[in-house]
């Protein structure tokens, strides 16, 4: 599904070069549920950044489903997170001004479709987290676990090969994490790919595949509490 | 995406509040200031009602003096100007010559009607002096046989509001009895309509009333006099009376400085209005500004989920042209109700044209403003949503 080679990110700024990413290989398979730890400011979203398409590898190489995606122009890259990548953040990232249905919706305003269409995808989407009830609420009248929920059905709304979740429940407390993370495990056995970056070592046994990450660097990967050393 | 746009907008209303209020305010302000500009423009196109060329206007200053020696010296000074070859037309009048700044209104009432107009005194070759046509009727006759009765002629605007078709020997209100109708006496300047006027008959032998004798006489000299032979003339008129100061003035001198009068007003009036739309373009581009930055977010969370850059500014774009079409709908309510409660006598037309240049000029504001900040909303990563705070 994902193949990184020879990844490196550095950002550049007057003062300072920090290297965020150095020399990561990586390759996760289809319908795998990988999770990422590692401590704060070692480059776990910029690697989610990175297969997210969201920003530009300073070199190496990011195959999606095969597909080279180095010479996509903007417009291109754009298209092809709508259709292929579903992203959930810790903050949500909800908009405010938008009642739920609304915010669900986003994705598909940025491709061809009607407004039939997208209130039904909608609905389905909600129905899936749970919260088909919720539809005319603003995210500040729910809780932070609705909220996250709401994000994952927009995530989820335009059908994505692979989902994207950057501390998904770093927000919230336990009970509303598992909430969130049985949502993540159902997605995943319905065939979705999940990378999710996570502090809570628990929910990162119940993926399929555990990578540490330390200073931008790959420095382990357990699977299925097997330990092997990269 | 235009409908999101509009529901984004519509739900934010209360946060666009201050911003719509400024688009909404400015808006009636061009509006407001270019109804003045077109009805002006189109004031000034159009004729005076006289033609003021030749016309000069000869103002005597005298001292104390008695009813009798005035008239006698009047009647000599008139005589002197029949005599004058140069001298086409001429007639006394009373002080509100056209371009002098001077008015004079007046109210008429009896039993049958109220009648308010301009009023004017003067001579029977006045309207000769001023070529002004007649619609009805023709000028005073030489004397007036009947001292019971006023003569006066009125322009077409106080002939329609007293609303009597056939006028002409009809007693207008009390004694005034109406021997001709003329179309328009715009006397201020180009910039004014024409107004409800009435002319009387001079009658040099009513001593209970001198108003007459303003000491303002309006002539008609002939083309091509030299400013020589003009100021023989005044000299010719000194010999008369000597102890009187003479002034001759050209009335197209004074049309330019009657009109000079309204360029301060106006320009303070333009410097207003610039300073105004600068403010909004100014406060436009600052709450864009701080929108987009606090929308950082939001950006990055729109290009993750598909929007290329191109949209994004857009989106922008969009949005200001919501808020200030959410404004204007407003506005224009308040704009349509001059036209239609016919307000201030501007014909629709002129209202018409002054709300689609108020709309051009607001729309072209507000795009203007949101494209340097909707750039920048474009140009940003679309990282940014991954990591802020
Ligand atoms: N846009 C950026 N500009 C400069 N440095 C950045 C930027 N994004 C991340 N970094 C740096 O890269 C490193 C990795 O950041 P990040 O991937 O956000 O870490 P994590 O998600 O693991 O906490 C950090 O040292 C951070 O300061
Ligand atoms: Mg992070």
């Amino acid at each position: 599904m994902i193949k990184l080679i020879n990844l490196n990110k550095v950002f550049q700024t007057k003062t300072i070069e920090t290297v965020a990413l150095n020399e990561i290989n990586l390759h996760i398979k289809k319908g795998e549920f990988v999770s990422i730890m590692g401590p704060s400011g070692c480059g776990k979203s910029t690697l989610l950044n990175m297969m997210g398409l969201l920003d530009k590898p300073t070199s190496g190489k990011v195959l999606i489903g095969g597909t080279d995606l180095s010479n996509y122009n903007d417009t291109q890259l754009a298209a092809f997170r709508n259709q292929k990548l579903g992203f959930i953040f810790q903050s949500f990232h909800l908009i405010n001004d938008l009642s739920v249905i609304d915010n669900v919706e986003l994705p598909l305003l940025y491709r061809k479709s009607t407004a039939r269409d997208r209130r039904t995808k909608a609905l389905a989407a909600l129905e899936k987290v749970g919260l088909s009830h919720r539809t005319t609420h603003y995210p500040s009248q729910l809780s932070g676990g609705q909220r996250q929920r709401v994000a994952i059905a927009r995530s989820i709304i335009c059908e994505p090969e692979l989902i994207l979740a950057d501390e998904p429940t770093g927000n919230l407390d336990s009970v509303m994490g598992n909430e969130i993370m049985n949502l993540l495990q159902n997605l995943n056995k319905e065939g979705a790919t999940i990378v999710m970056v996570t502090h809570d070592e628990q929910m990162a046994h119940g993926t399929d595949r555990l990578i540490r990450l330390f200073d931008g660097q790959t420095v382990a990967v357990h699977q299925n509490s097997k330990e092997e050393v990269c | 995406m235009i409908r999101h746009i509009v529901q984004l907008m519509w739900n934010r209303r209360k946060k666009n509040f201050l911003l719509m209020t400024e688009v909404f305010i400015s808006f009636l302000v061009l509006f407001g200031i270019s109804t003045l500009i077109f009805e002006n423009l189109d004031h000034y196109r159009k004729p005076l009602g006289f033609e003021y060329d030749q016309v000069r206007m000869l103002s005597m200053r005298r001292g104390q003096i008695e009813y009798s020696e005035l008239k006698e010296k009047f009647q000599l000074i008139k005589q002197r100007l029949k005599d004058n070859p140069k001298v086409l037309f001429s007639s006394m009048v009373s002080s509100n010559s056209p371009f002098t700044d001077n008015g004079w209104f007046s109210v008429e009432e009896d039993s049958l009607r109220r009648v308010e107009f301009n009023f004017f005194a003067v001579e029977r070759e006045f309207f000769d002096v001023m070529q002004i046509p007649f619609l009805e009727g023709e000028t005073f006759p030489k004397v007036n046989t009947n001292p019971e009765e006023r003569l006066v002629v009125v322009n077409k605007k106080l002939a329609d509001e007293i609303g009597v078709p056939n006028l002409i020997g009809e007693n207008i209100v009390r004694d005034m009895k109406v021997v001709g109708v003329v179309d328009k006496y715009r006397y201020k300047s180009s910039f004014f309509p024409d107004a409800v006027s009435l002319f009387e008959m001079i009658d040099e032998n009513d001593t209970t009333d001198l108003n007459w004798f303003s000491g303002d006489v309006l002539i008609r000299l002939q083309e091509g006099t030299s400013k020589g032979e003009e100021r023989e003339l005044l000299e010719e008129l000194e010999g008369i009376a000597p102890d009187w100061r003479f002034d001759m003035q050209e009335l197209a001198d004074m049309k330019i400085e009657a009109e000079r009068k309204l360029e301060a007003p106006l320009i303070i009036f333009f410097v207003v209005a610039v300073f105004l739309i600068l403010n909004v373009a100014l406060g436009l581009f600052g709450v864009l500004w701080y929108n987009i930055n606090k929308r950082k977010g939001e950006i990055g969370l729109r290009r993750a989920l598909g929007a290329p850059a191109n949209l994004v500014r857009k989106q922008f774009v969009g949005e200001v042209l919501v808020i200030t079409l959410f404004a204007i709908i407003v506005g224009l309510f308040f704009a349509i109700q001059f036209p239609l409660l016919g307000l201030f006598e501007i014909r629709a037309g002129i209202y018409a044209l002054a709300i689609l240049i108020a709309l051009i000029l607001i729309f072209g504001i507000a795009t203007f403003c949101a494209l340097y900040p909707s750039k920048l909303a474009a140009d940003m990563e679309p990282s940014l949503a991954l990591h802020e705070q």
